[in-house]
């Protein structure tokens, strides 16, 4: 069993899921409410990874962060490394094309709040931060772990995008997908198999657990 | 000088209905004044606005000097400064929080001995002794909106928005609250504003009324004015004097 890639692939999906409740909770918020009527390009551009190849994708990240870009030139300079090729490169990469397993169960579990509930709380003087914290969250938190944990479970078996930016260096981008289309490569079935047993026992558990937590008390 | 409240305002609905309305209500005396009207005439659109859930497009609400929405100024305050109560048709109960949680929602502030004391004294009032532990799934209907009622008060507000409180109820429970209603409104003193469609209700708890139809104030003065001569056929029968 590859552990070193185990344990990268790992280190992918958590910080992926991460980033995407840091960064894609807020968005979910504002996508959940009534809005201006461009929100429907961001809400297109959200989901816009369910339909694109991951090739493609992982081809504009890497033509957006190369050294020569702006975005490139701009981390360079924060950090002194670039992004094609790092492990910072390939985790970009994998938010990006995880967005909508984030975003969009997020939103729906924001959307079944009744949202007299959260006028009831502002009327009785709670702040909007304090009635989130105190009402929404509370009230859509299955939905909201059910999203991360398909989130963490798609980041797991990431393949085009992570090749794509990251290529296949052992420790810092090769993933245990990278790593099974590896092995198969050299005709090693037997590493491919017991990596491929893993990642497909990971994804059964997974999912066993997102239907326990969205399935309603009897 | 009296202080009042001086609401008068437009909504209009993107390709629905305008909402005109124009009301006032005195705030240094107790008074319950009615909103009656049919549904869909916007009674409840003219509550939301006065509690800052609704932002109207031209207009001004004051509450005695105290400006709370100004469209020539872009003022609206937000509905936690305007320090209102508003109980909501359908009670609008928190379902994951327990029947004294609920209560003490609005008092994360108050100090915590004041805020017992204060929803230990509304359990005792609205008889919801021995249900302090119970989630709001877990009560009947009138006890529910017992809950509600004793959450929208707790917080001292200083004007009560009740939007149709009774229209939840089956009809032995709400000729209970209906009689007990009245009498808690005059106990806290509050200046209150009721929304209804039951012109009983009207004359259960209000002082003054004011009936609305098509979106439009076509009558206002004390109950027994009104219900007693009507402007014209479609206030009659708004307030029962007309049968459809």
């Amino acid at each position: 069993m590859d552990w070193t890639a185990i344990r990268l692939t790992l280190s992918v999906a958590s910080c992926t899921s991460a980033l995407l409740f840091a960064l894609g909770l807020p968005l979910a918020v504002w996508l959940a409410r009534p809005g201006p009527r461009w929100r429907l390009v961001v809400e297109a551009v959200v989901a816009l990874p369910l339909v694109l190849p991951p090739t493609v994708l992982g081809f504009y990240v890497l033509c957006a962060t190369g050294p020569h870009t702006p975005i490139g030139r701009w981390y360079e300079a924060l950090f002194g490394s670039r992004l094609p090729f790092t492990f910072p490169g390939i985790v970009l990469a994998s938010v990006l094309y995880n967005l909508p397993f984030a975003v969009r169960p997020f939103t729906a579990a924001l959307q079944s709040v009744d949202h007299k509930l959260v006028e009831a709380s502002w009327c009785l003087g709670v702040s909007r931060l304090a009635t989130f914290r105190r009402i929404t969250l509370p009230l859509a938190w299955k939905g909201v772990l059910a999203g991360l944990v398909l989130t963490f479970a798609h980041a797991m078996g990431e393949f085009g995008v992570v090749l794509m930016v990251g290529g296949n260096i052992p420790g810092v981008t090769r993933t245990l997908s990278v790593a099974i289309y590896d092995d198969v490569q050299a005709l090693d079935y037997s590493a491919a198999a017991h990596s491929s047993l893993f990642l497909l026992g990971s994804a059964l558990v997974v999912l066993s657990a997102v239907q326990l937590l969205v399935r309603k008390p009897a | 000088m009296t202080r009042l409240l001086c609401a008068s305002f437009e909504r209009r609905f993107p390709g629905g209905p305008t909402i005109e309305a124009a009301l006032q209500h005195p705030l240094d005396v107790f008074s319950v004044t009615a909103l009656i009207g049919p549904s869909g005439c916007g009674k409840t659109t003219v509550l939301r606005s006065l509690a800052g859930l609704d932002v109207p497009q031209t207009g001004r609400i004051a509450f005695g000097q105290e400006v709370w929405f100004d469209a020539g100024r872009r003022l609206s305050l937000r509905p936690q400064e305007r320090g209102i109560g508003y109980l909501f048709q359908e009670f609008a109960l928190f379902p994951h929080l327990t029947v004294i949680d609920n209560i003490g929602f609005g008092l994360a502030r108050a100090a915590r001995r004041e805020a017992a004391h204060r929803v230990g004294e509304l359990v005792t009032l609205l008889k919801l002794s021995g249900l302090e532990a119970r989630y709001p799934h877990e009560l009947s209907g009138g006890q529910q909106q017992r809950v509600a009622l004793a959450r929208t008060v707790a917080s001292r507000p200083r004007l009560l928005l009740l939007d149709e409180p009774l229209s939840a109820l089956d009809a032995p429970t709400r000729a209970e609250l209906r009689r007990d209603l009245r009498q808690l409104l005059a106990g806290w003193a509050i200046p209150t504003l009721i929304v209804t469609h039951d012109p009983t209700e009207v004359v259960a708890f209000a002082d003054e009324v004011v009936v609305l139809s098509d979106g439009r104030v076509r009558q206002h003065g004390p109950v027994q004015e009104v219900f007693g001569s009507p402007v014209d056929g479609d206030v009659a029968r708004i307030v029962g004097r007309i049968s459809d």
